[in-house]
């Protein structure tokens, strides 16, 4: 009968919506389970403070950064640069920064304890959580925040055949040993020194994004490598539409009416001072111009020594040739614009804005426009750069180990993904390589090993006027200290002449530490 | 065979009183102080439902006793888990599961009337009309839903009830005919139940009882090309509120993103997903969890509560219960000897299908959240009261497919 063969197929239907429950379920758990236990928001953990006392927070090396005494109350290192260098890495005990304190809550107040374990623990007086172990070196980081003086920023750096994340700072920095005289307005804290700027901060870019667009011109420009640029002046745009008037070329001295205008952040018209000044508007109103850091002209250029000037003109072309939507493609290769769901981190996602106009799209390939950026997205870029293409998961939780002394996680590498095809990525190694050995990044030099880089300034217009964020990001190409680094520090200047000799010696500190 | 299969639901019969047992034990001996109330409890609770399982199946030699056992597996997980959160309500729900074993009764007892339900169909059509009409006047708001009437100090929930004597209207106009025009007083009563319901912003009746005319109109005709006229007219209508209200707006966004709007609106289901999240694959342990951090911890909400202190792998089991239950259902309804029987059995399934759906799948983030409960486990006395209705229902047909084929089996006449 027609009803019964309805009613079973109805079943059948009903059958695998709820399969879809069950599937979903165990999906969505496995997935972001641990993320929602993380939240700040979940006062499961700190009631579970209350019962359980919290293991230890080392070091890679053991080197104890946080423990509890019988009474469960946290206690932090003596050495107090070690803990303001770890601070963001460590976290608090109040769930105010997302550091390892709330990360690893699940291992330190032993949420993953098995259920025999629990109860024979409360039977036995009170129950205590495991130790972790963090892939961070606490002395590099000690040395790293050393490095970065007065400056606002972050650096991270990783060990790109792994992923582990051997040191993370970011300044300003707290106390954490002080959250409570925080909190109560005891002590002043500077202002966003909670933000984890490696993992939370969104920097615009600026030129270290050239190596997204480079590798979009590899992909999708055949025979862009045999081609030669002519960096004779400005690109120049119309003003009002933003189209790109291929062919216009404007003098020097015209140029220099530009020199201050703000980089394609935003773009705000100009005040109308010489309007009347009569029929023929001039060039400041009727044109916007991508042009160099410097208003250098690089002539006659192939592609490789475009990465290694920084060529902004020849990038902004090569932005326009590959177009919005492949740029943007690419980006999204790279992770940008996707929420990572790493076990051992949270990162915010990077953005890259598909431009509207040429003007916007020539910005955006030179990683000014909106485009907005993670130190620690850039890192994995570089990584995987030097790491023949494949990109690692960062991690940053080296091992737990119980309190029965057995180590119940360790550690292990895991494949991101792959954004490269091809020879894509050892183009872009040997071109970062060259941008070293020649180009902006030869500050980052270090003798006996082969470095490769890329520099950036990005402009960022403030209140006050346009300030530089220098950038630097790149590895030591080698097979025994497989490093590789993202710096930026917030208004210090252009990222050659301060972020690349940081670079260098944080490099160089990390091959003394043994990585 | 017929005695070995009694034997096998007997035994799971003695499963569930021994967790009972186990977990009032469990609640009792939490503190330092044993708290014997509980362990009473437990053993109350054991002692009503071996009393409910040998009465009913005295009585009733045809009666489906997997659906008796899931039914007491789900109340009993519901009630360990209100006597954890507080005793007193789960000293109410105890009263309401009994009554609701009494509504069950009475419904296969009723359903032993021939025609009894075809005959009442007019007064249960307009009956269920003018309560949800009534609510717009007399009804009392409660959880941002105007659906509660108060008397005498017992509030209940018509549109429970209305879901119940959906069931039968369907049945009743759906047997007949399978033409358009015949059935013309049963769409203009879904349609105007469904917009009452919507009205008074009880949005989780208003799917259910949309969603199951839907079905069963599908099932008993097969004009596909109505029921996706149908469905596209509740996709409209679901568009329409969305653009209209303001709080199925609210909805939706905090499904897409419980987080970004975690002081408000979407602190629900945070707290839901931090529950669940947090007791792992196997649960935190009973008493162990924090369960008052999530509004509607007893109601909409016990599935996060479960899985939080029971773990992951409960919240599977009970969705695996409720497929259970669903499967005996529509096997009963297959088993049906004649077409209204088959509707009324197939229509019960359809409700407690959806009803458990929407709200475990609201609660783990799969669809956007309707406020409804979850069937026999969550606290409330009118949800507690029709589900078991519609057990009864399911029953009486079970009972009467049982007496056919027996009477067939002795060489008699069909009924």
């Amino acid at each position: 009968m027609n009803t019964k063969r309805n009613i079973v197929a109805m079943l059948i239907c009903f059958c695998v919506l709820f399969i879809l429950l069950c599937v979903y379920l165990v999906y969505i758990v496995s997935v972001y389970g641990i993320r929602w236990f993380t939240t700040p928001y979940n006062s499961r953990i700190s009631a579970q403070k209350t019962t359980v006392k919290a293991g230890d927070i080392r070091d890679r090396n053991g080197l104890v950064l946080v423990f509890s005494d019988d009474d469960g109350n946290r206690l932090y290192t003596d050495d107090r640069s070690v803990r303001r260098a770890c601070s963001h890495v460590i976290g608090d005990n109040y769930g105010q920064v997302f550091g390892a304190e709330t990360l690893y809550a699940h291992y330190l107040l032993g949420f993953d304890q098995s259920m025999p374990e629990r109860i024979y623990q409360s039977a036995a007086g009170k129950r205590e959580g495991s130790d972790i172990r963090l892939t961070i070196d606490a002395r590099l980081n000690e040395y790293v925040y050393d490095m970065m003086d007065y400056y606002q920023g972050a650096v991270v750096v990783m060990n790109y055949k792994t992923g582990e994340v051997l040191s993370s700072v970011s300044q300003p920095t707290f106390d954490p040993k002080s959250m409570a005289d925080y909190l109560s307005g005891e002590k002043e804290l500077a202002e966003s020194a909670m933000v984890n700027r490696v993992t939370m901060g969104r920097y615009t870019p600026g030129s270290v994004f050239k190596l997204i667009t480079l590798t979009a011109a590899l992909r999708y420009l055949p025979g862009i490598e045999e081609r030669v640029f002519h960096c004779s002046g400005p690109l120049v745009f119309d003003r009002d539409s933003g189209r790109y008037l291929e062919g216009v070329q404007i003098s020097r001295e015209e140029e220099k009416l530009f020199v201050n205008e703000n980089n394609g952040n935003e773009r705000d018209t100009m005040p109308d001072e010489d309007a009347d000044r009569g029929a023929e508007p001039p060039v400041r109103e009727k044109y916007s111009l991508v042009r160099d850091y410097n208003g250098d002209y690089h002539g006659d250029i192939t592609l490789c020594e475009a990465l290694e000037v920084s060529c902004n003109t020849s990038f902004g072309i090569l932005a326009m040739e590959v177009g919005a939507d492949k740029l943007a493609q690419t980006a999204g290769g790279f992770g940008i614009g996707k929420d990572f769901l790493f076990d051992d981190l949270v990162v915010y996602p990077s953005s890259f804005s598909k431009a509207d106009s040429d003007l916007n799209l020539a910005w955006s390939g030179v990683g000014q426009y909106k485009d907005t950026m993670t130190p620690l997205q850039m890192c994995m870029i570089s990584s995987s750069i030097a790491n023949e293409g494949v990109m690692m998961e960062p991690k940053m939780l080296r091992m737990v180990i119980t309190n029965q002394n057995k180590i119940s996680k360790s550690v292990e590498p895991e494949i991101y993904s792959k954004p490269f095809k091809t020879n894509e990525a050892e183009l872009l190694r040997e071109y970062m390589i060259n941008a070293v050995e020649n180009g902006t990044g030869r500050r980052a030099k270090i003798d006996g090993y082969t470095v490769g880089g890329k520099t950036g300034t990005a402009e960022i217009s403030t209140g006050e006027g346009i300030q530089n964020h220098a950038w630097f990001t790149g590895f030591i190409y080698d097979e025994d200290h497989p490093l590789s680094i993202c710096i930026i520090l917030e208004g210090a200047g252009s990222g050659g002449s301060i972020a690349a000799p940081i670079a260098k010696k944080i490099f160089e500190k990390a091959i003394e530490l043994g990585y | 065979m017929n005695r070995l299969r009694h034997i096998k639901a007997a035994d799971l019969l003695f499963l569930i009183v021994i967790f009972d047992i186990a977990a009032f034990t469990l609640i009792g001996f939490k503190d330092q102080i044993i708290n014997t109330a509980a362990i009473v409890f437990g053993a109350l609770l054991s002692l009503l439902l071996l009393f409910v399982y040998s009465v009913v199946c005295l009585l009733f030699r045809h009666i489906d006793r997997f659906i008796l056992i899931i039914v007491f597996l789900l109340a009993s997980l519901g009630l360990v888990i209100q006597y954890r959160i507080g005793a007193n309500i789960a000293e109410k729900q105890l009263i309401m599961t009994g009554s609701g074993f009494l509504a069950m009764i009475l419904c296969i007892l009723l359903m032993r009337i021939p025609r009894l339900f075809r005959r009442l169909n007019w007064l249960l059509l307009s009956g269920s009309v003018a309560l949800l009409a009534v609510l717009i006047f007399i009804g009392d708001e409660q959880y941002g839903a105007k659906n509660w009437i108060v008397i005498g100090g017992y509030s209940f929930q018509p549109s429970e009830f209305v879901k119940v004597a959906l069931v039968f209207i369907l049945a009743n106009y759906l047997t007949e005919s399978r033409r358009l025009k015949d059935i013309r007083p049963l769409i203009g009563f879904v349609l105007t139940t469904v917009a009452l319901l919507v009205f008074e912003r009880d949005l989780g009746a208003a799917v259910l009882i949309f969603g199951t005319a839907l079905i069963l109109f599908y099932v008993a005709t097969g004009n596909k090309f109505l029921t996706l006229t149908g469905m596209g007219a509740g996709a409209v209508g679901a568009a329409l509120s969305y653009l209209l209200f303001d709080h199925v707006k609210a909805r939706v966004s905090v499904w897409k993103n419980p987080w970004a709007t975690y002081s408000t609106s979407g602190y629900q289901i945070a707290q839901g997903l931090m529950a669940i999240a947090s007791g792992g694959l196997w649960g935190a342990g009973l008493t162990l969890g924090s369960p008052k951090l999530i509004p509607a911890y007893h109601t909409d909400f016990i599935f996060a509560v479960i899985c939080e202190e029971f773990g992951i792998i409960a919240g599977l089991c009970v969705i695996a219960f409720y497929l259970v239950l669903i499967v005996r259902g529509a096997l009963i309804s297959l088993h049906s000897s004649d077409r209204y029987s088959m509707l009324l059995a197939f229509g019960c399934t359809v409700m407690l299908t959806l009803q458990s759906f929407v709200i475990i799948g609201g609660v783990i983030k799969l669809i956007p959240l309707t406020g409804i409960t979850l069937p026999f486990v969550s606290y409330g006395g009118s949800s507690m009261i029709s589900c078991m209705m519609l057990i009864g229902i399911l029953e009486g047909v079970a009972i009467h497919n049982g007496e056919v084929l027996e009477m067939a089996m002795n060489g008699g006449t069909a009924l």
